[in-house]
């Protein structure tokens, strides 16, 4: 069934097909296709998918659902959760809707103290939603989710359990329809119109400039969080316990899911730009997502010298689209992409 | 061979940096400043700023450096690898390069201090395993040899100086945990709790903590400045969105409560949640704070914490004082470097030149 939200994607998607190629450097012509095609929509399929994961909880804990069946709806959220992993403005900063929703990477096994703290004690009021949401970030999200499904063997048979991860999930749900019905219903009609919004973005130029910002952090997340620290500098200090997701077995997943999102919003502002440099980032993107498809188990190949070299060959490949997006975006489309302000301390 | 051991003529360490033909040239300048900067090819380094606002690299590296440091004596630069490095970087004066990696279970922020004497080099260390800041102590006559730490008082100290008396230091702890294991993370932003510490170096006890408001504890305080009789004046970088919201910018006076400054009249949204560096003028009535995501320096009066004016300026990050009083330095990550001077109601642009260098966070004031 295609809900109302996927409804809105597909219109949004008609309407990216009829801009013009190469129009220019048009920021708001820019950021209405992003917004349209690959933000809105990205929010959307997440604020289904846990809406549908928060239906699955309020069945599993009345004994009706498996733990397949809810494993394969939590595997759903977190796919749409990696279509959007990197956007950090907008609503999902409300009320650090962003950091409750994924609290990754985490100190110290810092998700598994926090709920165990809330496993430990049946306090009912902890549980309404309001409540809720002033728990320690690390026990709200998707990666406590996961720790209920795939680490905790006792979530189903113990009502208490049952019903803090029916908790997380509602959590999750909240945050995620609030932050897309912000996004489809105020924000994203006002930057379409080019206006500015009071609170989150200025005019076009510093849209555009945001939306390349958080684009470019994305690639940043993917080799400095995802990949450098878990490979360690040698294979002697490979720390595999600190890969994304382990416990689902999602790394794989994650990555292949980010770079789309991350190559979809690219291919976008590629067509604002001359034609050769755009072939030269979608040669790169097609290369790179087929490097990333052929890349061994991260696991295992950190102890591996020749796993370790194709990890290595894919970060720098990344390293390398990224430099070639930021000399055509800012010589074509006039996005400034500050030093000091792209990385400060 | 433990980190701890000192590293000179670690291959690996020591071809990171080297020293330029530039550096002998600024070895005998008496006064201007230091500033990191990266270069379009995409190395970076240390550059010497003379008071003609003309830029000399002296020193190239591999790796990005933060703030840098001129040894009282004028013997040696000090460089801490910005977060989350681990090596300090030492240039004698006969331009010998040392390299010292900090224990194996610490990492630096960027940010150090010498005391008075030059004895003695401070470092912000994060000991990320038991998640608390430390000061470490390293002995500037026995090679930089880390011989003793204390508590900095709080999580990722960041910015310190050497209280006027020359017997404390200030600190800021910013308050956001990081760990090596997850890159820049941040680990902590709902529970994170700044705070500006003044510690005793001679037992390094906290003396004086000032702490902001329960509701304001996601303003990390990260950058000060200190006026003659040893009021800070801070800037914040806010880790709660939207911005502009909450002041970011404020002093206090050890002793006293934390007092934030006048919001200028275009608000606080033009610093975009985020001040880079700060600084007081040499007479000590005007503190400017500088914004590169914000793309604006401001000025205020520090007596009467009123806004003097704000000034665009694009990635706008170090700003230091000159030798006249209301003037200061600013540089950019676009190769401006202004010379502004601040009246009662505006700063104006006494001197601006470009360059090729993009210039990092912090530009430091030396002076022989």
């Amino acid at each position: 069934m295609i809900s109302f939200r996927s409804t809105a994607i597909a219109f949004g998607l008609l309407c990216i097909a009829a801009q013009p190629v190469h129009a220019g450097p048009d920021p708001l012509a820019i950021n209405t296709a992003i917004i349209d095609v690959v933000i809105v929509p990205a929010y959307g399929r997440l604020a289904d998918a846990t809406d549908a994961h928060v239906k699955d909880w309020q069945k599993a804990c009345g004994g009706n659902v498996p733990l397949e069946e809810l494993k394969a709806s939590y595997h759903a959220v977190a796919n749409a959760w990696a279509e959007s992993f990197h956007w950090n403005s907008g609503p999902i900063t409300f009320l650090l809707r962003r950091d409750r929703f994924y609290h990754w990477p985490e100190r110290r096994n810092a998700v598994s103290k926090s709920l165990r703290k809330l496993l430990s004690t049946e306090a009912p009021e902890k549980l309404k939603l309001e409540n809720f949401s002033h728990v320690s970030v690390a026990a709200q999200g998707l990666p406590a989710m996961e720790r209920m499904l795939f680490e905790y063997t006792d979530t189903l048979s113990k009502p208490w359990n049952c019903k803090v991860a029916e908790t997380i999930a509602a959590n999750m749900a909240e945050m995620a329809g609030a932050n897309f019905k912000e996004w489809h219903n105020e924000l994203a009609p006002m930057l379409v119109r080019g206006e500015e919004h009071p609170i989150h973005y200025a005019d076009p130029k510093d849209t555009l400039n945001k939306l390349f910002t958080e684009l470019l952090t994305g690639y940043a997340i993917i080799k400095d969080q995802k990949i450098f620290p878990v490979m360690g500098r040698s294979a002697k200090k490979a720390k595999p316990t600190l890969i994304e997701a382990r416990r689902s077995n999602r790394f794989a997943k994650n990555l292949e899911i980010n770079l789309r999102t991350l190559f979809a919003a690219d291919a976008i502002m590629a067509k604002f730009i001359p034609p050769d440099e755009a072939k030269n980032l979608a040669d790169q993107r097609k290369a790179i997502l087929e490097q990333v498809n052929a890349l061994p188990d991260f696991g295992e190949a950190v102890y591996d010298e020749q796993g370790r070299a194709d990890y290595k060959a894919f970060t720098d490949a990344l390293s390398v689209l990224r430099k070639d997006m930021v000399d055509a975006y800012t010589k074509h489309l006039g996005v400034v992409v500050g030093f000091n302000s792209l990385d400060g301390d | 061979m433990n980190r701890r051991h000192f590293l000179k003529g670690s291959a690996a360490a020591l071809a990171s940096l080297s020293i330029l033909p530039g550096w002998a040239h600024a070895r005998f300048q008496k006064d201007g400043w230091f500033t990191g900067y990266r270069e379009q090819a995409g190395q970076y380094g240390a550059a010497f700023v003379d008071q003609s606002l003309q830029v000399t690299p002296v020193l190239s590296s591999k790796l990005r450096l933060h703030d840098v440091f001129l040894s009282p004596n004028g013997e040696d630069i000090v460089a801490p690898a910005r977060r989350p490095g681990d090596l300090l970087w030492i240039v004698r004066a006969d331009g010998d390069v040392q390299t010292i990696a900090a224990p194996e279970d610490r990492h630096y922020f960027g940010h150090g201090a010498f005391s008075q004497d030059g004895k003695f080099f401070f470092i912000a260390e994060n000991d990320f395993d038991n998640e608390r800041g430390v000061i470490g102590v390293y002995d500037a006559a026995s090679g930089y040899k880390r011989i003793d730490e204390f508590s900095s008082n709080g999580i990722g100290p960041h910015e310190m100086r050497l209280m006027p008396d020359g017997q404390h230091l200030m600190i800021a702890n910013g308050g956001i945990l990081t760990h090596p294991d997850t890159g820049r993370a941040k680990l902590n932003i709902d529970t994170m709790r700044p705070n500006l510490s003044l510690l005793s170096l001679a037992s390094g006890q906290v003396v004086d903590a000032a702490r902001l408001q329960t509701d304001w504890h996601q303003l990390s305080i990260r950058h000060f400045a200190l006026t003659r009789d040893g009021e800070v004046v801070f800037g914040v970088q806010d880790q709660q969105k939207p911005y502009g919201e909450r002041p970011m910018v404020g002093a206090w006076q050890p002793g006293s409560p934390v007092r934030f400054f006048d919001t200028p009249k275009q608000g606080w949204k033009p610093f975009n949640g985020y001040i880079g560096s700060v600084a007081v003028d040499v007479g000590g009535t005007v503190a400017a704070v500088a914004s590169p995501r914000g793309g604006v320096a401001a000025f205020w009066n520090i007596d009467t914490r009123q806004v003097i004016d704000v000034f665009q300026a694009a990635d706008v990050c170090g700003v230091s004082q000159t030798h006249k009083a209301k003037e200061f330095v600013a540089t950019t990550g676009q190769g401006k470097v202004f010379k502004l001077q601040i009246g009662d109601s505006n700063a104006m642009t006494l001197q601006e030149n470009q360059h090729a260098l993009q210039f990092d966070n912090h530009c430091h004031a030396i002076s022989l």
